[in-house]
């Protein structure tokens, strides 16, 4: 991997996440041609909405073009249908991934990942706890209590964890993972208690805690992405403790890391991260764990590159995900399955290759 | 530089790891802190960098109470390089050797000016500079203790504080390190302690002794004035016969 350099890896991420994000808008019921995607995505721009109808591009030496208006429908689907859910993809994968890259980071564990520490299972909780209590409610207080009760719940599971775990003035990052691991079990088990004996139809229920991106729409995308590009951008910069982290706290301490700060922090914006997901998307499980895994063998350990570059693929990979998930077959595959598919075959991949990465 | 006053340490409530030490370490000096297992060492170490918490006493850097001190600043002075340094991911030597940079630079800024010359440096008067690209987890033991000491030392510290350094090592690399330890001190005057637990090799590279045993400081002073007969009988329990001057030995008799 050398060879290709660093540089190189990240231009060829950005290309690849520009290409994901293409082939994600083209592919659908109806198979969308790229100067058609091109046109509708700039006519959503404000002031260009002239690129959806016909018009004539006028080049030198009197060579003219003249466009079509795009066929009926096209803007739509681009604009509210497709490119929502593409967006969304985009950022729960950059969410996941630079999670994931974190927590690995700091618990100088390679197998933890966003949810492991209890995000998924609070998540899941809170979720089914809002569609109990907000039977026979009208729609509008029941997506709002479900939003709001998987976030709480995510949070405070790891909260919770985390005051579990506290010794002192210290909270030594084995018992945090352990505290979480336990709090998943018993929330785990409480859901599916919840699911079997007061959800009337549980088919539902069950299909949106297995993870989608479908049927986004923009004001959600309006909550998700600010809170993933401000974590992304604050613990890009906290790659160096990150990078100490790895070498163990009291080394951490050592160097001049003010350990305790800098792990509340990096505990908290990770975690933030991925509950913000769980409320729109369900529990897309193993993405933090694979994402930083692939891109640690192609740019290595260090944690100031390895959580830009998670990010770029992340959101790639989780385009792509999607875009299986919806494709693959006649009805739409819940996209946890396919995360978690993948995400099975890679860990035995890794038991295989030894240390591979690792 | 460092004054140790009266420290009383224990673990977690448990029963006191050191028992009142009082410790005096000037700048330029070379000292070796030797004593059995579980005399508190280790321990010793970790009060004196600011990692561990004294229940009594007080450290003071350079006059002022260590507690009081953020750990960058200490960071800045004092450089570790601990007993045990295992990495949770397959890290290249530069970048463990870069580590050492922390506490110099802002967490905002991306640029380190003295921070390339000083990791270079560091790298150079290890002799890990051919090392560079390599996977710190696939060398030997001596590069490998040689990289955390390159780490230590791009963090351009005053003190180096070292816990076993020639742990693990055969009596080549155990010399290749003290020697590479022992020229930082003469060419730079950073100042040593560093934990030991060859006594021939202790008294061949410093110029100070401290025995320590039960948590508490028996002798403290020059090699010859400390390693006697009677101070490695009471402290090990093991019956020597020393050999002063040049040649400075220590021969077990049983």
């Amino acid at each position: 991997m050398r060879t290709v350099g660093r540089r190189g890896t990240f231009i060829f991420l950005i290309i690849l996440l520009l290409i994901s994000i293409l082939v994600g808008i083209s592919i659908g019921p109806e198979n969308l041609y790229l100067p058609h995607i091109v046109r509708g995505l700039i006519s959503g721009l404000p002031g260009l909405d002239w690129a959806a109808r016909g018009f004539t591009l006028k080049g030198p030496l009197g060579l003219e073009s003249h466009f079509g208006p795009l066929p009926r429908g096209y803007q739509t689907i681009i604009l509210d249908i497709r490119l929502p859910v593409v967006v969304m993809a985009l950022f729960v994968g950059v969410g996941l991934s630079v999670s994931g890259a974190s927590l690995q980071g700091l618990f100088k564990n390679p197998l933890v990942d966003p949810f492991i520490i209890g995000i998924s299972a609070g998540g899941a909780f809170g979720y089914v706890l809002a569609v109990i209590l907000t039977e026979g409610a009208s729609i509008w207080i029941s997506q709002f209590l479900k939003v709001l009760l998987s976030f709480l719940f995510s949070v405070g599971t790891v909260f919770m964890a985390y005051l579990l775990s506290r010794t002192g003035s210290k909270v030594p990052l084995t018992y945090l993972l352990l505290a979480g691991v336990a709090l998943s079990a018993s929330l785990t088990a409480a859901t599916q208690m919840m699911v079997y004996l007061s959800v009337e139809n549980p088919t539902p229920v069950i299909f949106s805690l297995m993870g989608s991106c479908s049927l986004t729409k923009w004001w959600e995308i309006g909550i998700v992405a600010p809170v993933i590009l401000m974590g992304t951008l604050v613990l890009s910069a906290f790659g160096r403790d990150l990078n100490a982290f790895s070498a163990g706290e009291e080394t951490a301490k050592h160097l001049g890391v003010d350990t305790e700060r800098s792990k509340t922090t990096i505990l908290v914006l990770a975690s933030l991260m991925a509950a913000i997901t769980v409320p729109f998307c369900g529990m897309i499980g193993f993405v933090g764990l694979m994402v930083p895994h692939i891109m640690r063998r192609f740019i290595g350990s260090d944690q100031r590159l390895l959580i830009p570059a998670s990010a770029l693929f992340g959101g790639a990979f989780l385009i792509i995900c999607d875009l299986v998930a919806r494709s693959l077959l006649d009805v739409t595959i819940p996209l946890g399955i396919i995360t978690g598919l993948l995400g099975g075959i890679f860990f035995i991949y890794l038991l295989k290759a030894k240390r591979v990465g690792v | 530089m460092i004054r140790v006053k009266e420290v009383v340490f224990g673990y977690n409530g448990g029963a006191p790891v050191l028992n009142g030490i009082d410790l005096r370490v000037r700048k330029g000096d070379m000292i070796g802190i030797l004593g059995p297992n579980g005399s508190g060492k280790s321990t010793l170490i970790g009060n004196m960098c600011g990692t561990l918490h004294p229940r009594h006493g007080t450290v003071l850097l350079e006059g002022r109470d260590i507690r009081s001190l953020r750990r960058k600043e200490i960071a800045r002075k004092i450089a570790v390089v601990p007993q045990k340094s295992d990495l949770g991911f397959d890290y290249r030597v530069e970048e463990i050797v870069s580590m050492g940079r922390y506490p110099h630079i802002g967490r905002f800024s991306f640029r380190d000016p003295d921070g390339r010359k000083a990791v270079e440096d560091a790298m150079e008067q290890t002799g890990v500079l051919e090392l560079r690209e390599k996977i710190v987890d696939r060398l030997s033991g001596g590069e490998r203790q040689r990289v955390m000491i390159a780490r230590a030392l791009a963090q351009e510290p005053r003190i180096l504080m070292l816990d076993e350094p020639t742990k693990n090592l055969d009596i080549r690399h155990s010399m290749d390190i003290m020697d590479l330890i022992r020229k930082r001190n003469e060419k730079q005057g950073i100042t040593v302690l560093s934990v030991l637990h060859d006594l021939d090799l202790a008294a061949k590279y410093c110029d100070e002794i401290a025995l320590l045993k039960n948590g508490k400081i028996v002798a403290v002073g020059g090699v010859e004035e400390v390693l006697t007969e009677r101070s490695i009988e009471k402290v090990f329990d093991i019956k020597v016969r020393v050999h002063g001057g040049r040649g400075f030995h220590i021969e077990v008799m049983g």
